[in-house]
């Protein structure tokens, strides 16, 4: 065990970013080129009339002229197109899903119409390891069988929840070859050793801020390809028996120019070296040109730090964010404000892609939530005390003001008179509670806060300071840089669970469903590793010493169970985070993982510890 | 939470046979038969607990906020369980059973209180419970709610049906005749002709107490003085 742990180690290679060092040899056998089974899967594709009638049948129920397909489902109820689509279940990528106790096998060709036993993925159920059941391939008759009367080659039945369909030999065969085509060749951006990804930036991100990110998405790289591993499942029996840890390349795309003109470059980029996925990610205002090209290279985006998701991210498949940015604070304090109604809301903005959003999106929830209220909008162009006053200009005790204004331009309202009006400020565009706002605004501020409060996420985040300081980083900015290590930690998990079957669809479904877990599961494996690492004798004290000690023994701390949801004897430590977020969660067409916001205030005038004047606010 | 909880480890055939009628179970039978191309709904096991549904507030579909106890204590046979809009396996198929319950129950369909709680409550928001409600159902006497998540989880356990995550939620039906009464709890996959197995004779017992009851404050009396029969157990 211990040998093929270092051999494996040594496979995965040193390797800083950008500059690749050549991999350690494996063995003699040549690289693989593709996933298991797939060419003999795509060796036995039909004609593409009846690929495309598979695809309709697969995705929308819908089988040859256009007619929805009929399915029973158990206790005889019968439903039809859609609702019995193959891809609710099984997924785009036909590799299955799982919910409850309910395993959906995958049902991509090369699982079920090949003898190709290497073809394997990773059935999780309440976090324990388990894997898809081969059995002798498919034949036409035995499809069929399995189909219409729900008659498993093995002599089992199929699932209550697999519906039986009503479906001619025509209808079979397309959605057989269909099923053929699923998940048959690696992604591009893809081979036998290594990953590539790149991390876009936008231009108008602050220098200081984009460092910061650089670094820090860089510890986290090294981290992955180096051979310690930190506290990181890189490496499971999976890997070690199959081999499919692989080393990862990340370039980083640095935007220049107008917003328009970052398509083609990012096209550009693309068609000199495709990626399998953009990995996190900067942006400060502007983002929709990257979240298109994600979509329409199909290719995923995972978790970028920006602070406006484009509208369509809401429907899209491609990108996971974070938050709905200040989209999210809009809606929360409409919904606030709709129940402490001002006379008249007034808004400044400095014109910058995130405040001119965040405005309109709260103008537009408004007119929802609080019918009749006056909204006035102000763009701040002159920030110098003439213009600024004009900005403020005519707020009574009634109203209330709120500032979609970025940090780099608080000082603007160092010398000015704090109106009487009722004050609320965005807390991501600001800086959250290190604003840097004079003592008398302090005093007067409430906060639109889409964060955990500061002493409750403390516990969940001893894991990723330690991470830092363990990686020689600076903690210059806890939300910024525990979005860029939950993005690449959670990317490392997730790859490790797809095991060999490196597909963008699989990944983004994979992180669809197993977030909300993985966070309940991992804020209590973190809890009790660091625990029991503290009460080991030797070395240094605390957390930098619990975390060496910990790297040190990770083998032998990883035999403690893995958490089960839910027991009652795990309650008492169950903590809902590893982020800055209360918790993060999706599902199958989620798109934000926190959903919330508190409404805050300052508790001193020259202190940053915050109190919450609200519950969690969701939209 | 669960004052008493009588749990029959049995298939879904023993244990109708040791509680309903012969003829019922026979009944049944002969239609699960009848459509021989369905998927089994596999085992499902029955059992009945004196439970008390969480008082917290939740918000149902329309908008209206109310507090889940009362929502439930309507006086009306009770059938429940616990879905999210997002979830793509299990609800649309346990969803689409109470719709076909509904379907059977013809006349008395609004005589039963049929009340799906969001295991998912931060993404679902009425509005998507809403469009979730009009994929299965055209009236109002199926209450969608969502509440915060603490109140969610705590509406979970007070069910005994808690699992932890979204994702690990499994297929479990609760049926109550009445404020007062024990709950039936169905784990697994329930057919539409179990349901309406279940809920026949609770509909029964039901029209009947409201005949006997001479004005509808005598019945608002008595069914107080059930509640807190079962507080003070």
């Amino acid at each position: 065990m211990r040998r093929l742990l270092v051999a494996g180690l040594l496979a995965t290679g040193l390797l800083t970013t950008a500059a690749a060092a050549p991999a350690a040899p494996r063995s003699n056998v040549p690289d693989r080129t593709g996933p298991a089974g797939g060419e003999q899967a795509l060796a036995g594709v039909g004609s593409e009339q009846e690929v495309e009638l598979g695809r309709r049948i697969y995705l929308q129920g819908l089988g040859a002229n256009g007619q929805p397909v009929v399915g029973l489902r158990f206790g005889g109820v019968e439903a039809r197109g859609s609702e019995v689509a193959c891809v609710a279940c099984h997924r785009r990528s036909g590799l299955g899903s799982v919910e409850g106790t309910n395993l959906v096998a995958p049902v991509a060709g090369r699982f079920i119409f090949t003898d190709d036993r290497r073809a394997t993925a990773s059935m999780n159920f309440r976090n324990i390891k388990n894997f898809n059941q081969r059995h002798e391939p498919f034949t036409e008759q035995t499809f069929a069988a399995a189909m219409r009367q729900g008659q498993h080659p093995t002599g089992r039945e199929l699932s209550p929840i697999m519906p039986r369909f009503e479906l001619s030999d025509e209808e079979l065969r397309g959605l057989t070859s269909y099923l053929r085509t699923l998940s048959a060749e690696w992604s591009p951006g893809v081979d036998a050793r290594q990953l590539r990804f790149a991390t876009v930036i936008t231009p108008d991100v602050p220098e200081s801020r984009r460092k910061v990110f650089i670094d820090t998405l860089k510890a986290a790289v090294n981290q992955k390809n180096g051979n310690v591993v930190y506290g990181q499942r890189t490496m499971n029996a999976t890997d070690m028996l199959f081999r499919t840890d692989r080393r990862w390349e990340l370039e980083i795309w640095e935007l220049q120019g107008a917003p328009q003109t970052w398509a083609a470059q990012l096209d550009d980029r693309y068609r000199q070296q495709p990626v399998f996925a953009l990995v996190s990610g900067l942006g400060a205002g502007q983002w929709a040109p990257v979240h298109a090209f994600c979509d329409r290279t199909r290719v995923p985006c995972w978790f970028p730090s920006v602070d406006a998701p484009p509208e369509q991210a809401r429907s899209d498949f491609y990108s996971l964010y974070f938050s709905a940015g200040v989209e999210l604070e809009a809606d929360v304090l409409a919904r606030h404000l709709a129940e402490n109604r001002p006379a008249r809301l007034v808004q400044l903005h400095r014109g910058d892609a995130a405040g001119l959003a965040g405005a309109n999106r709260l103008r537009a929830a408004l007119a929802g939530a609080a019918k009749g209220m006056p909204v006035v909008t102000r763009q701040v162009d002159d920030i110098q005390s003439g213009g600024m006053a004009k900005a403020l200009a005519g707020l009574g005790p009634k109203d209330a003001l709120m500032l979609w204004w970025p940090a780099a331009d608080m000082a603007a309202f160092d010398q000015l008179p704090v109106p009487r009006a009722k004050l609320y400020i965005s807390g991501r565009l600001s800086g959250a509670e290190q604003a840097s706002l004079a003592a008398g605004w302090k005093t007067a501020m409430h906060m639109v806060y889409p964060y955990q409060m500061p002493d409750k996420r403390k516990p969940g985040l001893i894991y990723f300071e330690t991470w830092l300081k363990v990686r020689k980083l600076e903690l210059r900015d806890e939300f910024l840089q525990s979005e860029v290590y939950f993005a690449m930690s959670y990317l490392a998990e997730t790859l490790t669970d797809m095991i060999d079957n490196v597909h963008r669809d699989y990944l983004i479904e994979r992180a669809e469903s197993m977030l909300s877990l993985r966070e309940g599961a991992k804020a209590e494996d973190e809890a009790r590793e660091l625990t029991v690492a503290r009460h080991q004798k030797g070395g240094m004290g605390g957390a930098q010493g619990a975390m060496e000690r910990l790297a040190m023994n990770m083998p032998e701390s990883r035999k403690s169970p893995r958490p089960m949801p839910g027991r009652q004897d795990q309650i008492a430590v169950k903590r809902e985070g590893t982020t800055v977020y209360p918790r993060l969660g999706l599902a199958q067409g989620q798109r934000f993982a926190s959903k919330g916001a508190y409404i805050v205030r300052y508790a001193e005038p020259n202190a940053t510890e915050l109190v919450a004047v609200t519950d969690w606010i969701v939209p | 939470m669960t004052l008493s909880f009588k749990l029959r480890k049995a298939t879904l055939a023993a244990a109708l046979s040791g509680l309903l009628s012969i003829t019922a179970t026979a009944s049944f039978a002969a239609e699960d038969h009848s459509a021989h191309a369905a998927a089994s709904s596999g085992a499902v096991r029955r059992s009945e607990a004196t439970l008390l549904p969480a008082s917290v507030p939740v918000l149902r579909q329309d908008g209206k906020r109310g507090d889940l106890k009362q929502l439930l204590d309507d006086g009306r046979p009770v059938m429940l369980n616990f879905i999210f809009t997002s979830c793509t396996a299990i609800c649309p198929v346990t969803s689409q059973v109470f719709s076909e319950v509904r379907d059977r129950l013809g006349k008395q369909r609004d005589q039963v209180h049929v009340v799906s709680v969001s295991i998912d409550p931060e993404y679902d928001t009425p509005r998507r419970l809403t469009d979730y409600a009009q994929r299965f159902t055209q009236s109002g006497s199926w209450s969608f709610v969502t509440a915060t998540q603490q109140d969610s989880i705590a509406i979970q356990r007070s069910f005994n049906a808690y699992q932890g995550d979204k994702m690990n939620h499994l297929p479990v039906t609760f049926l109550r005749a009445a404020p007062g009464k024990p709950w039936v709890r169905l784990d697994g996959f329930a057919s539409p002709s179990v349901l309406v197995a279940e809920l026949k004779p609770m509909l029964a017992s039901a029209n009947a107490a409201s005949l006997k009851s001479t004005a509808p404050v005598i019945g608002q009396v008595a069914t107080n003085s059930h509640a807190k029969i079962v507080s003070a157990r």
